[in-house]
């Protein structure tokens, strides 16, 4: 088994953790829609489908943060042999959309691409890597700006 | 205007050039975004999306109704050559087709697999041509309570059967209920939940959220799982001729298998994986070839693709005459059609005749191409299974990001795709089905509006609302739907608990 494979959280943590995250949000959620006037039933007003949708989530995130913390299998956890190289993955394409408004298109796309590739296949083929980073790149910034005309950030 | 007269409106106007490549381009590409793990409807689409903003109307509806159908094929393709189930209604395809596969019957496997397909898809389309219009003439008269139970009853059957605990599903649905709620408040003008900040004022866009939680989730599960090519059979095309023996055992299955999967396609839920499984069920107890189960009969592949297919076309009925996506394949082809302006719906079928059976003939047509196409060049197609993931997916998530910037041209919506990514690929990790969050974020608006709509016509009274025919019926449907599934869940889990206690006491 390789070390990405063992630095996961076990199955029963990553899915409470999950729950409590849902029942944490359905919380905030509920918190600030009583920041809205519910109205009557017979005019409702801005917070009234909120308020409703908000104590039904903290409800169902509470029983479901019950139900995988009294279950003894809540279920299984499946994010791939390596989650560490989807954060690596996640943190390119947040630099990606960084960047993109402020260097232009073609030099971020080549760039995102390539390290995405980097991610991916490692450092073998690098000049096969190379060279789909870059016939990639160039042919999408052609197609999106030169035959499609469409603004390119 | 009758449904003949229509249909064949539509075909003149789909059987035009542009429209034929149209539906043959839709086709092949639904083939790849079914056969390769993590393209996808929704990467396909989001490759689409800057491409066809200069296209007719039409000519896009048939590009994305190509890429429906396509989808569901090439999934067919991947379970019977590499026995790896590209989503939950080819699982039981994997069983009987790999076992084929291995026995060097691959080849008969995919042709009885297209052959099921083809005939349970034109079997749901002339189900189509028949019902679509009359509900939607009825829908005209819906007004917002009719509207806002309905779309109870969708999402109270949709969260009971999920494949997941009914507390899961319920809470997405919720939780996709809440994200519509985001931005300005369309009845009161308020803005809400927004944080004071421009990327939240106008509210979070449907097919934003389906960018990130399938297409972009798909990336990065695809990226975990690393760079994992299989190499597929060969196959030439002698052997995509099933024997006679095959052909006269596969086709009461495919007959079983489409009206299974027309059936299904109706009610909300996933209609493909509930379908399949059920056709497998149906086959293994009444087929001919019952004693080859789980060795390669070819009931079990035939039924099953068939059933697929049916479930996929008939599912289109609500889409397209109510608006209302009943899966999470039927919301994928819902955004590709928000894109371009469009929303299904009886205002579609009453006011846009053309576009409405423009795109049912040329699914009439998609179907025989996927046919004609698919068949010879299946082992083209298998050799696509040979790029390497690990050189595809760095490409996708490049188009699923910058086909959402075309949209609005806004750097903005790019972060909430990133954010909906990693969400959705953490609530699939974590066995979450995330259909249900979708179909809530679409129906949110529409429950919200028709409620609030019916209390005000109503003077704030719940019983006027029950007291409409169609509207108490739909509600009572939905009540009952909770009290039954309410019951088998407590039932199961009371009857699992004492026969835990039993096997420890024994």
């Amino acid at each position: 088994m390789n070390d990405a494979y063992r630095s996961q959280p076990s199955a029963p943590t990553m899915q409470i953790l999950v729950a409590l995250t849902l029942l944490a949000g359905c919380s905030l959620y509920l918190y600030a829609a009583m920041g809205f006037s519910f109205g009557v039933w017979s005019s409702p007003k801005a917070g009234f489908i909120p308020r409703i949708a908000g104590c039904l989530g903290v409800t169902l995130a509470a029983c479901n943060v019950a139900r995988v913390w009294w279950t003894a299998k809540p279920g299984p956890v499946d994010l791939g042999l390596s989650p560490r190289r989807a954060f690596a993955f996640l943190g390119v394409l947040v630099a990606y959309v960084a960047l993109l408004g402020k260097l232009g298109f073609l030099p971020v796309t080549f760039a995102a691409t390539l390290a995405l590739l980097l991610v991916s296949r490692g450092r073998r083929g690098l000049v096969m890597t190379l060279t789909i980073a870059g016939a990639f790149s160039v042919g999408i910034w052609l197609l999106f700006g030169s035959i499609l005309n469409l603004p390119l950030p | 205007m009758t449904s003949l007269d229509g249909l064949l409106q539509g075909f003149q106007l789909a059987a035009t050039p542009t429209n034929l490549v149209a539906a043959g381009i839709g086709v092949l590409l639904g083939t790849f975004a079914g056969m390769l793990p993590g393209l996808g409807i929704s990467g396909t689409i989001a490759l689409l999306i800057p491409i066809s903003f200069g296209l007719d109307p039409l000519t896009a509806l048939v590009i994305f109704g190509g890429i429906y159908y396509g989808a569901a094929f090439g999934g067919s393709t991947t379970a019977i050559l590499l026995n790896v189930p590209g989503e939950g209604a080819s699982v039981v395809t994997c069983v009987e087709g790999y076992a084929m596969a291995r026995r060097g019957r691959a080849g008969a496997a995919l042709s009885v697999a297209a052959i099921g397909s083809f005939f349970a898809g034109i079997l749901g389309l002339a189900g189509l041509v028949l019902f679509a219009p009359t509900i939607a003439g009825w829908a005209l008269a819906f007004g917002p309570q009719e509207y806002f139970c309905v779309a109870v009853l969708a999402l109270v059957v949709l969260s009971g059967i999920s494949g997941q605990s009914m507390i899961q599903s319920s809470l997405m649905v919720v939780i996709g209920i809440m994200l519509a709620s985001i931005g300005i408040d369309p009845m009161t003008g308020v803005e809400r939940f927004t944080m004071s900040t421009d990327i939240l004022a106008d509210g979070i866009s449907f097919i934003i959220v389906v960018m990130g939680v399938y297409g972009m989730a798909e990336v990065l599960q695809t990226a975990a799982d690393g760079d994992c090519a299989v190499a597929p059979p060969r196959i030439a095309f002698r052997d995509l001729y099933p024997t006679r023996e095959e052909l006269s055992r596969s086709i009461p299955a495919i007959g079983r298998g489409s009206i299974i999967g027309l059936l299904i396609g109706l009610v909300p839920g996933p209609s493909g994986t509930i379908s399949t499984f059920l056709s497998y069920a149906v086959e293994k107890r009444f087929s001919r070839g019952r004693k080859q189960f789980g060795s390669g009969a070819i009931e079990g592949v035939a039924g099953p693709e068939a059933a697929n297919n049916g479930a996929d076309t008939s599912t289109l009925i609500p889409l397209l005459s109510l608006g209302l996506p009943f899966n999470a394949g039927a919301a994928l082809l819902l955004s590709g059609f928000l894109i371009h302006g469009i929303t299904p719906g009886p205002d579609l079928v009453n006011t846009r005749p053309d576009l409405f059976w423009g795109l049912v003939a040329s699914l009439f047509i998609g179907n025989v191409m996927l046919l004609v196409i698919n068949l010879p060049f299946v082992g083209f197609f298998a050799s696509v299974l040979r790029i390497p993931l690990g050189i595809l997916m760095p490409l996708v998530a490049v188009i699923v990001l910058s086909g959402t910037y075309f949209m609005n041209n806004n750097l903005s919506d790019l972060w909430l795709v990133i954010a909906f990514g990693l969400f959705g690929w953490l609530l699939k990790g974590t066995g979450y089905s995330v259909a249900p969050l979708i179909i809530g974020l679409f129906l949110g608006p529409l429950i919200e509006r028709g409620f609030i709509q019916s209390m005000v016509l109503a003077d704030g009274s719940l019983i006027t609302l029950m007291a409409r025919p169609f509207s108490g019926v739909m509600l009572g449907a939905a009540a009952l739907f909770i009290v039954v599934r309410g019951s088998v869940e407590i039932r199961r889990r009371f009857g699992s608990k004492s026969l835990g206690v039993g096997s420890q006491t024994l």
